[in-house]
């Protein structure tokens, strides 16, 4: 080996025997540490253990401590310290290697100790031995671990020895619990005076988290010398801290259970107390403290339970319904729905949420879906009334405590109600054969189909009569006019129609529903049942007033008895007194009849107007009728009844007697008037049977002509039997309609002998035509199969029944002109003779006023010629009468001023008789005046008459307004139109041909309306306003010629069409009014109204105000329910309360 | 305080009309009254001078600024709140459908006013009309001291006879709802006659006259009211 590698190798050496030397000082002062601190912790823990056990003087705690820390110093110093900073020497370290290698022997002791001396020869080792010496050790020690024979016997000791010591020293001051605290803190403080022994307490649950509104147990177990029940001190977050004393529940000591206190030094005490938070809402911080000592404080956290804080329902309803989706915020789960509604359920908690639930009655759990952290959401489908409750679930697992229950109200849809508003009775069919109807019909969720059901009695058919459906848009409240054509229904004469309304639902959920309305009849009355329910009402008025005249006339003669009574003896006693008064009794019963009897005709007159089937003549005529009925119970009469009480109560003779001679004029002029009602009744009857009749006979004659047509176009056997039992209708009409004839005739010779001869004429060639046997033959060729036999023979039976129509008619409007001209000469014969009675009277007059006294032969001649005068104007006033007593030509009102141009003669002539000359002349004045007003009467009463028109022209009038008005309608369209056109489009020769051909319409209607003006002139009663419309039809031609179709013209032709329907009013209404004028208002005397009630006037406004005010509040749902019923309490309240007052 | 509380809707209403007048000035500069177009077949556009005639003579004889023409409205249409007063008149059948009487309700609760003049032959017709409309509220018979017959000229016997259809003194009723006259109704007088043009019916000057001095009365009435 060389020197160089030698050396190499003793740097190795030495190297690796400085590096164990360091890893051994390491261990050295870690195994010295591991001394000094557990023998430190032992001794600290038996120190702490006798100071807290036995309460440790500072004599004895005061070196203790000293010696501790002298001996941790100490012990840190030697067995840490020094190994550390001892100086490595590599001869030692090497021997101490070599010990624990014996393989090694001492080589690396020799090696480490010979090499300083190689080179110095001291001690004489050659250099070549020392090389060898450290290459033999290099090598021998290559392999050897010189740290690995360190780990001794004695170091395992060492360790295990401080563990334990550690362990039990652990042990021993946890064993010690809380008590370990001051104890360490006296040991720190040796001198602090002793305190031996120590209070300790130990609380329960100390640091907890509780469930908000739990209740919280404080249990505190307190060690040592008592001072008393300890308190609880507690602190909510937020809140001034509070203060509560805790009762005992237990003792591990002898005086724990009493009051607490233990003698003082005794150590061994132990005590349990407790108290308890009730209802903890918030988190709260407590402790607890006995005497001057003090727990630690503890904290409890407090976690709320999940609740709902929201609940959204959005309400979908079917959409049949057409109710629009509804979302309720109100937080109220209540759900009242319509079956089929779909409700979502949107829910929030109070915090965030695992899961939600809808948990109905039945105990189905439906989960809702999430929707956010704390909200989730799900629908439920309104079926049937139930309940459900939500429940939620939150991270910790906490339920909502309680889940509150909802409802579910599922509202069924209510059947719907329909209803015949008008007419709403059943009725006879009305005019036009239309009837205007109004229905109304309500449904909770909306009306589909509306119609009108009907069949006709006798009839398989039935009919239905759409009134057409509503549409997409939902209408729950329904209320549909229209005009029903009857002639779509078949309905025939004699037939009845029953009808009803019928509605249909929109429900598409459980189905539509449908309800019917009341059933009402339509009666078609046929020609029999009508002639003979208006000819029956007048044969009842006819007897009714025919007892009325005989009572009257008895009547009559009592007056004339009882004046003649008071003529032989002017004194009135009582019996005169009480026979008077029950005359007069009798004559205000019979007024009153009378005025009953006006009040029955005129019910009958507009029973007749509701029916097209009644001539408009014979309306008139019935009118008239009841207008003498209205003017035979007269104000005068009943003014003079009044008048002789008066005078009997005065015991006026003279009075008296004067008063009963008017009444007897009076008497005479009713019973003419109730005797012309009666013949003008009778007359009236009369000509309605012949005008029925007529009116059959065309009607039969229009249905055989009919049958005769079908029979000759029916191919041979077909149809036979139906036209057979036709035939054979008609004849059995025909053979009623003869028997009628010969009752109209017998009723008709006891007021026109004449018109009777002519339809008893008419009944002979009714008979002498054979109808009958012809109707017969013509219905057996019909039941032979033979139609084209049968039908020469139903053409021939038409004929003779058109003719006997033709006839009948003719024989009815000859009686009116006959009457008309019988009327006439009547009247110019009366005129006649009244002029001359006027000429004479005025010779009287003349006589007797030029002078001042009459010589007496003279005045037996006056007299006389007086007298003969009255007598004249009876007989003329008879004769009139009796002439014209069944027409309408003379008013009855003329023959009460006969009789008082009677009674001035009279007067005059028993004034001029006593020889006063003046007051006869005045007198005599006054019955010439007369005389001459009567003549101008009757002089334009025959004018009247000669102009007068019949009945038929009215229905003719009535027909030419109808179309006038239409055509004025279409007229005034057409002009708006091309009013329009005109302003957007102007002038062209288009629109100038439209308004030439709208000119045409407008003159056309003119020439019409001039007609009737002229024609109708003197009827201004009737026409009203016409002849005006005359002069507004000229103004709209000219406008027209001047600027076409201007605002002008339009609002001129809507005026002119107003009057049109005001014209046809009027006709009309006096069909069935008593009194029906248009002209200029007269003044009336009029009583003022009542006072209005106070409560009318008086607003309920101001509770409706306080109700909106309080509304308007954002209070709750059901609070505002609460509001409103509380406001309409009140309400009531006072209604109830003010109509008791009126009742009071 | 009653009139102030009575009034109320009446001015509130009167203020909407005027801020709807500044707004869309689709009005005419002031007080309208609208011409009532009802359904039913009536001639609801009957007596065209009449209330053009009394327009004019408002203008004349008060200090009230009124349109120079009557509007024309139906009852269902959203304009009817534009008008404080509406007038209807007519001789035949009127008809008001259910949206209808639903509107006018709340027209006349709202503080408009309706003054019906039966023309002859609406009378029966707008009474079962009208009753739809206020079912709750009668139809009563305004004494003669009411206030319609004295705003402005002084009518001590109540409602003038202008024209004579029936016979019978006219009659002036009215319907009040919470506490205010929402409805005047003249009957078997025919006002709109009187008022028209005088060549139209030729009444004498005197029935023109107190025609025009009742209208001008009532409309008085229904702005002050």
């Amino acid at each position: 080996m060389t020197a160089i590698n030698a050396e190499h190798g003793h740097h190795e050496l030495i190297r690796r025997i400085a590096a164990t030397g360091r890893r051994w000082r390491r261990r050295a002062a870690l195994a010295g540490l591991l001394r000094v601190a557990s023998i430190a912790l032992a001794v600290i823990a038996v120190t702490l253990v006798l100071d807290a056990l036995v309460g440790l003087p500072p004599g004895v705690r005061v070196p203790l401590a000293l010696a501790i820390v002298l001996f941790v110093i100490v012990g840190l110093a030697r067995a840490v310290a020094r190994p550390l900073l001892a100086r490595i020497d590599p001869v030692r370290i090497a021997a101490r290697i070599d010990e624990h290698h014996p393989e090694l022997g001492e080589l690396l002791e020799s090696s480490a100790e010979l090499w300083d001396k190689r080179g110095k020869g001291r001690h004489g080792y050659s250099i070549e031995l020392i090389d060898a010496l450290i290459s033999k050790t290099v090598a021998e020690a290559a392999d050897v671990d010189f740290a690995s024979g360190e780990r001794t016997r004695e170091g395992r000791r060492l360790a295990w020895v401080s563990a334990v010591l550690i362990v039990a020293a652990v042990l021993g001051i946890a064993a010690l619990g809380p008590r370990v605290g001051p104890a360490f803190e006296r040991l720190l403080n040796p001198f602090a005076a002793a305190s031996v022994p120590e209070v300790v307490i130990t609380v329960e649950p100390g640091d907890a988290t509780i469930i908000a509104g739990d209740d919280l147990p404080i249990v505190a177990a307190i060690e040592g010398p008592a001072v008393g029940p300890p308190v609880l001190r507690f602190e909510h977050e937020g809140e001034a801290p509070l203060e509560r004393a805790m009762t005992a529940i237990a003792a591990d000591g002898p005086d724990a259970a009493g009051d607490g206190a233990g003698a003082p030094g005794d150590s061994a005490a132990r005590a349990r107390y407790h108290a308890t938070l009730a209802d903890v809402r918030s988190d709260v911080v407590y402790s607890v403290r006995s005497g001057e000592v003090e727990s630690d404080r503890y904290t409890v956290g407090v976690i709320e339970r999940p609740f709902v804080t929201g609940i959204k329902l959005d309400y979908r309803f079917p959409s049949y319904s057409g109710l629009l989706p509804r979302t309720v915020e109100e937080n109220n789960g209540d759900i009242t729905a319509l079956v089929g509604t779909l409700v979502r359920v949107t829910v929030n908690a109070s915090k965030p949420l695992e899961k939600a639930d809808l948990v109905f009655e039945s105990g189905t759990h439906v989960p809702l879906a999430r929707l956010g952290a704390s909200s989730f959401t799900g629908d439920v489908r309104v079926r049937e009334s139930t309940t459900y409750a939500i429940e939620i679930l939150d991270a910790d697992q906490l339920r909502n405590d309680a889940p509150p229950s909802y409802s579910i109200v599922a509202v069924k849809d209510e059947y719907p109600i329909v209803a015949i508003v008008e007419p709403g009775k059943d009725m006879e069919v009305p005019r036009g054969m239309t009837l205007p109807l109004i229905i109304s019909a309500i449904d909770d969720y909306g009306v589909s189909k509306l119609a009108i059901r009907y069949s006709i009695e006798g009839l398989a058919t039935e009919g239905v009569f759409e009134i057409g459906g509503q549409g997409d848009a939902v209408q729950r409240d329904v209320v549909k006019e229209t005009v029903w054509d009857l002639a779509e229904t078949a309905i025939l004469p004699g037939t009845i129609l029953v009808y009803f309304a019928e509605v249909t639902d929109n429900d598409s959920v459980s189905g539509p529903k449908t309800s019917r309305s009341e059933s009402y009849l339509l009666r078609f009355p046929s020609m029999a049942e009508l002639y003979s329910e208006i000819t029956g009402e007048q044969e009842d008025m006819l007897q009714d007033l025919d007892d009325l005249v005989g009572d009257q006339e008895e009547l009559r003669e009592e007056f004339e008895e009882i004046e003649e009574d008071l003529k032989s003896d002017p004194e009135i006693d009582w019996q005169d007194e009480e026979r008077v008064e029950a005359a007069l009794d009798r004559q205000e019963e019979l007024v009153e009849e009378v005025s009953s009897m006006a009040d029955r005709m005129s019910d009958l007159t507009e029973k007749m107007s509701d029916s097209d089937r009644v001539a408009l003549d014979a309306l008139e005529k019935t009118e008239e009728i009841t207008r003498l009925l209205d003017e035979i119970a007269t104000k005068e009469m009943r003014e003079l009844i009044e008048r002789i009480r008066q005078a009997m109560s005065e015991i006026s003779p003279e009075q008296v007697s004067q008063a009963m001679q008017e009444m007897e004029i009076s008497q005479d002029d009713y019973m003419r008037r109730l005797e012309q009602t009666l013949n003008l009744l009778r007359r009236a009857k009369a000509e309605q049977q012949l005008t029925d009749i007529a009116n059959r006979a065309d009607e039969l004659a229009r249905q055989q002509e009919k049958l005769a047509e079908q029979a000759q176009k029916a191919p041979s056997g077909e149809q036979c039997e139906s036209m057979s039992k036709e035939q054979q209708k008609l004849s059995e009409m025909a053979e009623q309609l003869r028997k009628d004839l010969e009752k109209a005739i017998e009723e008709m010779s006891k007021v026109d002998r004449e018109a009777a001869e002519e339809m008893r004429k008419a009944l002979e060639e009714m008979d002498a035509s054979e109808l009958a046997e012809k109707m017969e033959k013509a219905r057996q060729k019909l039941t032979e199969q033979k139609p084209g036999e049968a039908g020469p023979m139903c053409q021939s039976a038409a004929s003779d029944l058109r003719a006997l129509f033709t006839r009948l008619s003719t024989c009815s409007g000859g009686m009116a002109c006959s009457i008309q001209q019988r009327d006439r000469e009547a009247t110019l014969r009366a005129i006649d003779e009244l002029l001359g009675v006027s000429c004479e009277q005025e010779e009287i007059v003349t006589s007797v006023e030029e002078r001042s006294r009459i010589p007496r032969d003279e005045i037996v001649e006056l007299v006389a010629k007086e007298a003969d005068l009255a007598e004249s104007m009876s007989s003329i006033a008879d004769r009139m009468f009796d002439t014209s007593k069944d027409s309408f030509t003379i008013d009855p009102s003329v023959y009460r001023a006969f009789g008082l141009v009677n009674m001035y003669m009279s007067r005059a002539a028993a004034r001029i008789a006593a020889g006063g000359s003046s007051a006869g002349a005045r007198e005599a004045r006054e019955a010439l005046g007369r005389v001459n007003g009567l003549v101008v009467s009757l002089l334009t009463a025959n004018q009247s008459n000669s102009r007068s028109q019949s009945g038929s022209a009215l229905d003719q009038l009535m027909q030419q307004l109808k179309q006038m008005a239409q055509d004025q309608s279409d007229l005034s369209n057409m002009t708006e139109q091309l009013k329009q056109q005109l302003e957007q489009l102007g002038m062209g020769a288009q629109l100038e041909r439209q308004l030439a051909e709208m000119k045409g319409r407008q003159e056309r209607i003119l020439e019409e309306a001039r007609r009737l003006a002229k024609e109708f002139g003197d009827r201004r009663e009737i026409l009203g306003r016409l002849d005006d419309t005359v002069g507004e039809i000229e103004k709209t031609l000219e406008e027209m010629d001047r600027s076409g179709a201007s605002q002008e013209t339009v609002d001129r032709q809507k005026r002119i069409l107003s009057r049109l329907l005001d014209a046809q009013r009027s006709l009309r209404r006096r069909d069935y009014t008593r009194e029906r004028r248009s002209r200029t208002g007269d003044e009336y005397i009029r009583s003022d109204p009542p006072g209005l009630p106070d409560d009318l006037t008086r607003a309920s406004q101001e509770l409706r105000e306080d109700l909106l005010r309080a509304m308007q509040r954002d209070y709750p749902s059901e609070y505002r329910d609460l509001i409103r019923a509380y406001f309409e309490g009140l309400s009531s309240d006072i209604e109830s309360g003010e109509s008791e007052g009126v009742e009071q | 305080m009653r009139s102030l509380r009575t009034t109320l809707p009446g001015l509130v209403l009167a203020g909407l009309i005027l801020v709807t007048i500044v707004v869309t000035g689709a009005v005419p500069r002031g007080v309208t009254v609208a011409q009532v177009k009802y359904r039913g077949g009536g001639d609801w556009y009957a007596n065209p001078t009449a209330l053009p005639n009394l327009l004019t003579a408002l203008r004349a004889r008060t200090e009230i600024e009124v349109a120079e023409r009557p509007a024309t409205v139906s009852l269902d249409d959203e304009e009817l709140f534009l008008y404080p007063i509406i007038h209807m008149t007519g001789h035949g059948r009127v008809t008001f459908a259910p949206d209808e009487a639903v509107n006018l309700r709340s027209y006349l609760e709202r503080g408009g006013f309706l003054w019906a003049d039966d023309n002859y032959g609406m009378d029966q017709y707008f009474r079962a009309e009208i009753q739809k409309v206020l079912p709750d509220d009668p139809l009563v018979e305004l004494p003669h001291d009411h206030d319609i017959y004295h705003s402005f000229y002084d009518f001590t016997s109540g409602l003038p006879k202008i024209h004579e259809h029936d016979g019978g003194p006219p009659h002036g009723y009215g319907i009040y709802h919470d506490g205010r006259l929402v409805v005047f109704y003249s009957f078997n007088t025919d006002i709109g006659d009187g008022m028209e043009d005088s060549e139209v019916h030729n009444d004498p000057p005197e029935k023109r006259e107190a025609a025009l001095r009742m209208g001008v009365n009532i409309l008085v009435y229904a702005l002050t009211h």
